[in-house]
């Protein structure tokens, strides 16, 4: 009679206590328990351009913790008891009303050789050491990649594209095909297609196995070695488990379907846009993926960033979404003109500008209610990565569990809107760090964004001090947000 | 021209920067050489046979560091092949790994990280397929339903032979319910790979390990078994040994030696002692690089190929009909020649058979320094190279010290040959003063007595018309070696009767076959070894010197603290 074993048996017999979808977590925490090793805290950075109408933010019905959120945050209800909202900061780097990632991110004023220069986001540098790299220089080691950045322009210069990826320590060259940077970024392993009638699955569920199984033997064959002999097998141990992890994800690779929330409205592909220009030019995010827009390609980014955390290829991912904000229209979410020039030269600046009029047709209302959809809809890809988060075992919990994602724009209010008003929005407690579930709206110029990045920084365990320069005091935490 | 020449080499002699000094403890302040008196002392140079080293403790009884040793490409393909029959093709999965130390088999750079990992699964597939057939073969049972008896069989015998020892109930029991729950899930044919796949990604199988006895450090008869068949076979142990260490017949010293030297020249075509060879000299590095078409037109890949496999068919022959001794390898005048090298070795190709090699005397070489894979490896792309081949034979068979050279060091392509027609003019200006000197002395005027042979190591009597001046000159050693001499012919003859080299090259046999550096320690260790064996170059061949040194290596303690 042969005692043949289920697989969830075999498993058990190994000393484990649940069933394969569940093992590699499980391995992960029995391993880093095995070495001594503890879980360590993940972050990621979301930027969007082009402001945050920081009116339309306040949280309403309520003090903390009962506070309701507005119509902009509606998509983080599920979190609230996760979410930092942080109103009214200031980051005085701007020497001309346009805003950048670089400057936020750094706290210096960008370096450029003229206004073109420092206005332009492609030809801006910082001036100093942003948030990221500090961050990522100081905890990003042990992981195939110290950062990684995915952003929907291309290149280290952060020019023009879409739907592009790239590792900022590494410098590769950007790609376009998100199959290609999910490979070559994140899983690191391409799948074969399956044979039709064949399990998809099959092939990567036996490798999986076969790893699983090895992982749990090479913890054992260090034989009581010290140190540097016991380095080889952590180094061994270490790389099956990457391979693993990769595997594990494989077999979920991001989902390039268009989200219903995309609408899918259909691009004109002649015509012109509200800003004069011919559609197909204002649109170039849509020509990458046709069908696809915009929309369904932040969902896509997100989807990877969060994989790339949730698969440890990267502890430290940066989210830039250049073409956000104002910047651009929407069709594909409902918003079919560009309401830049209505937002950020009129608008919200209080003052009329001969130069960016109403046009026939269209309402200051309208161009209000526009600008928060697009707001709503980043607000969801930012509960869409931390649910995917949420969703990802770790250790006795979930990824997210030792994650913080802060998303935050580069203005406080529209594109011309001044150096204050910024709101750091934040999600997770970073391993119990933060104080979660509250809504601080500050005093004018009573903390800096520098100030919130050192608090972030504190919250991970960072030893760094200082984020900034003078002007940009972020030498000191806004205090009562650390536990 | 000659108060050109005396400008143009005070000129040149500004050309060795001040900081290349790194074996200028010799050199006064103004660069002259003035022998000082730990220069003086051949310990600062070439540490020889006692007067270097003070060994002040008895190395009977010398103990190594505990550790675990990753198999080599090489060891992982003789495993595999050796352990399922149905197995053809391995390609090494470590190919891309740097060298750490001066072999590949050194264990501390045989880690295995993420690319190197990712190859290995990759080739863990490949053979996990093609062992499936053998197995099935083998274990008729394995064609059915899976059961545990026919589990527990495959795996005793199987994983047994990958781990290099009877496994533990729990390893037979994981490994078994692992094949059945596999082939249950997947069938039989995937279930099977996936078990061969698991078996040799375990750290059992692709570590060696060196642990011992957590008191006495005395290492147990199967990391023994494994230590001796590796070192002497590449491979794992075969039967023979594997019986010797269940019975306990692993203890002496005859023991050990036996079936090393056994395994050593089981195939008859010394593998291992030729992987030795070529790592040690580098004479096969010729088959990757190029000499000047213009000059050499008949010189291609195939020629070097055709070089080193008569160097190693000569080592070959030397073992076999010889006596292998340290003294011949680097005294013979035998040579192989075939067909295509034969212009190299000054014969008529048409005197010579075809599609074999020919042993014939060359009273113009004597030994493995003068053949021209050798000589060709380190020669340039144009003419010889007396520097790269005097500081090999300084650093590798004198075991003397170089300082690093400097980042940009002058090169001779900036001595122009008008006015110094030959290379050991050309060497001359540029390191005879300055600070080039200091390290220069130590290797120029051995490689220079190699002028008699060009860039592909063909005997040559001009240089741009010139005559040949083979002239050279051994200094420093503190032995009878020091002298001049006319050729490398003569020089190779030298050295074969020199107990330097000889304590030189059982070092690095050592670090070979020990897979460590050398150190202090080592070199004491081996000195140690050489007196108890009394060794010379001419009583015990290559082989045996290898099986001294490794049994008195393998019969010593391993030290080390355990972790519980």
């Amino acid at each position: 009679m042969s005692k043949l074993l289920k697989r969830r048996e075999f498993i058990q017999r190994m000393g484990l206590t649940t069933g394969s979808f569940l093992l590699n977590p499980i391995l992960d925490t029995l391993i880093g328990e095995a070495w001594g090793q503890a879980i360590t805290k993940k972050r990621i950075l979301i930027y969007t351009t082009g402001g945050f109408m920081w009116p339309e933010w306040t949280a309403t019905g309520g003090s903390n913790p009962n506070f309701t959120l507005p119509y902009i945050l509606s998509p983080l209800e599920p979190f609230k008891k996760d979410l930092l909202v942080l109103r009214n900061l200031y980051c005085d780097v701007y020497p001309y009303f346009h805003g950048n990632l670089f400057g936020t991110l750094s706290g210096y004023p960008c370096l450029g050789a003229n206004f073109a220069d420092v206005q332009a986001y492609k030809t801006c540098r910082p001036g100093g050491p942003t948030i990221d790299t500090l961050l990522s220089n100081e905890l990003g080691g042990g992981t195939r990649q110290k950062e990684m950045v995915i952003t929907n322009t291309a290149g280290a210069d952060l020019a023009n594209g879409v739907g592009l990826a790239y590792a900022r320590d590494q410098i590769k060259p950007a790609l376009n095909d998100i199959n290609q940077i999910f490979s070559t970024y994140i899983s690191g392993i391409s799948a074969p297609a399956p044979a039709p009638g064949v399990d998809p699955q099959r092939g990567l569920k036996i490798k999986k196995g076969i790893l699983d199984f090895a992982l749990l033997d090479i913890k054992k064959a260090y034989r009581g070695l010290a140190s540097p002999e016991k380095n080889k097998f952590e180094q061994y141990l270490a790389s099956v488990k990457d391979i693993n992890d990769r595997l594990q994800i494989t077999s979920n690779p991001p989902s390039t379907s268009v989200p219903s929330t995309c609408g899918g409205y259909k691009l004109p592909s002649t015509g012109t846009g509200l800003n004069g220009k011919a559609y197909p030019a204002i649109y170039p995010y849509a020509l990458n993926r046709p069908g696809t827009g915009f929309c369904g390609n932040e969902y896509v980014m997100a989807d990877m960033v969060a994989l790339a955390l949730a698969c440890g290829a990267t502890r430290h991912a940066t989210f830039a979404s250049h073409y956000s904000g104002t910047h651009q229209a929407f069709p594909d979410i409902g918003v079919p003109y560009n309401i830049h020039e209505q937002l950020g030269h009129y608008i919200l600046n209080g003052v009329p500008d001969p130069a960016s009029p109403v046009p026939p047709g269209f309402t200051v209302p309208m161009a209000v209610q526009a600008g928060k959809d697009i707001l709503k809809f980043h607000a969801d890809v930012f509960a869409k990565i931390y649910s995917k988060l949420k969703n990802t075992p770790e250790g006795n919990g979930t990824a997210a569990d030792n994650t913080v994602l802060l998303w935050f724009s580069d203005m406080g209010g529209a594109h011309h809107d001044g150096h204050y008003g910024f709101t750091g929005i934040m999600l997770g407690n970073a391993g119990g760090a933060l104080r979660s579930g509250n809504s601080y709206t500050y005093n004018r110029r009573q903390y800096s964004m520098c100030q919130l990045y050192l608090t972030l920084a504190k919250a991970m365990g960072s030893n760094i001090t200082q984020v900034g320069n003078g002007t940009n005091p972020g030498s000191t935490v806004i205090p009562g947000i650390l536990t | 021209m000659r108060k050109r020449n005396t400008i143009l080499f005070a000129l040149i002699s500004l050309m060795c920067p001040l900081t290349f000094n790194q074996c200028s403890s010799s050199l006064n302040t103004n660069g002259i050489s003035t022998l000082s008196s730990s220069s003086e002392n051949p310990s600062a140079i070439s540490p020889s046979r006692g007067s270097a080293i003070k060994c002040t403790t008895p190395n009977v009884g010398a103990s190594f560091p505990r550790r675990a040793w990753r198999l080599t490409g090489s060891q992982y393909i003789n495993s595999v092949k050796s352990a399922f029959a149905s197995v053809q093709s391995v390609t090494n999965p470590f190919r891309v790994e740097a060298v750490t130390g001066a072999f590949r088999n050194n264990s501390d750079g045989l880690n295995i990280g993420l690319q190197l990992t990712a190859d290995l699964i990759a080739e863990n597939e490949k053979i996990g397929a093609a062992a499936v057939s053998g197995l099935v073969t083998a274990y008729p049972c394995l064609a059915s339903t899976i059961n545990l008896t026919c589990s527990n069989s495959v795996v005793s015998s199987v994983v047994s032979s990958l781990f290099r020892r009877p496994i533990t109930a729990t390893e037979l029991s994981t490994y078994s319910q692992f094949l059945m729950s596999e082939a249950s899930l997947y069938g039989n044919t995937d279930g099977i790979s996936a078990f061969v796949q698991a078996s040799l990604l375990s750290p059992n199988f692709l570590f060696r390990y060196e642990i011992g006895d957590r008191l006495t450090g005395i290492l147990d008869p199967y990391e023994k078994a494994a230590l001796i068949s590796f070192s002497a076979a590449d491979s794992a142990p075969d039967a023979e040994l594997m019986d010797a260490a269940k019975n306990g017949a692993l203890k002496t010293t005859a023991q050990i030696k036996s079936h090393f030297i056994r395994l050593a020249k089981k195939s008859n075509r010394y593998e291992t002692l030729i992987d030795f060879l070529q790592q040690y000299l580098h004479y096969s590095a010729i088959t990757t690089k190029t000499k000047d078409p213009a000059l050499f037109p008949n010189f291609n890949v195939n020629v070097a190929k055709a070089l080193v496999a008569e160097t190693d068919a000569l080592v070959i022959d030397m073992m076999r009909s010889g006596t292998g001794t340290i003294s011949e390898l680097l005294s013979t005048d035998n040579v192989m020649v075939q067909p295509l090298t034969a212009s190299i070795y000054a014969k008529n190709a048409s005197s010579l058979p075809a599609g074999t090699m020919t042993k014939i005397k060359d009273s113009s070489r004597a030994g493995i320094l003068t053949q021209p894979s050798f000589l060709a490896s380190h020669g340039g792309t144009k003419n010889s190279s007396p520097v790269q081949i005097g500081k090999l034979i300084r650093t590798e068979i004198l075991c003397g010290k170089l300082g690093r050279p400097p980042v940009d060091p002058p090169t001779l392509d900036a001595i122009p040959e008008t006015s110094f027609p030959t290379q050991r003019e050309r060497l001359t200006a540029l390191h005879s003063k300055g600070t080039c000197y200091g390290c220069h002395r130590l290797m120029d005027p051995i490689g220079l007595g190699f002028e008699n042979f060009d860039a592909v190591g063909a005997i040559r009597t001009t240089e741009n018309g010139y005559p040949i001046d083979d002239s050279g000159e051994i200094t420093y050693t503190n032995s009878a070696l020091d002298g001049a001499f006319n050729g490398g012919a003569e020089l190779g003859r030298r050295l074969a009767s020199s107990e330097v080299v000889q304590s030189c090259i059982m070092k690095k046999s050592f670090q070979f076959i020990a897979g460590q550096v050398g150190d202090t320690g080592s070199d004491c260790f081996i000195e140690q070894v050489r007196k108890a064996n009394n060794n010379t170059t001419d009583k015990a061949d290559i082989v045996g010197v290898f099986a001294d040194i490794f049994t008195e290596f393998l019969l010593a303690p391993r030290f080390g603290t355990l972790e519980n």
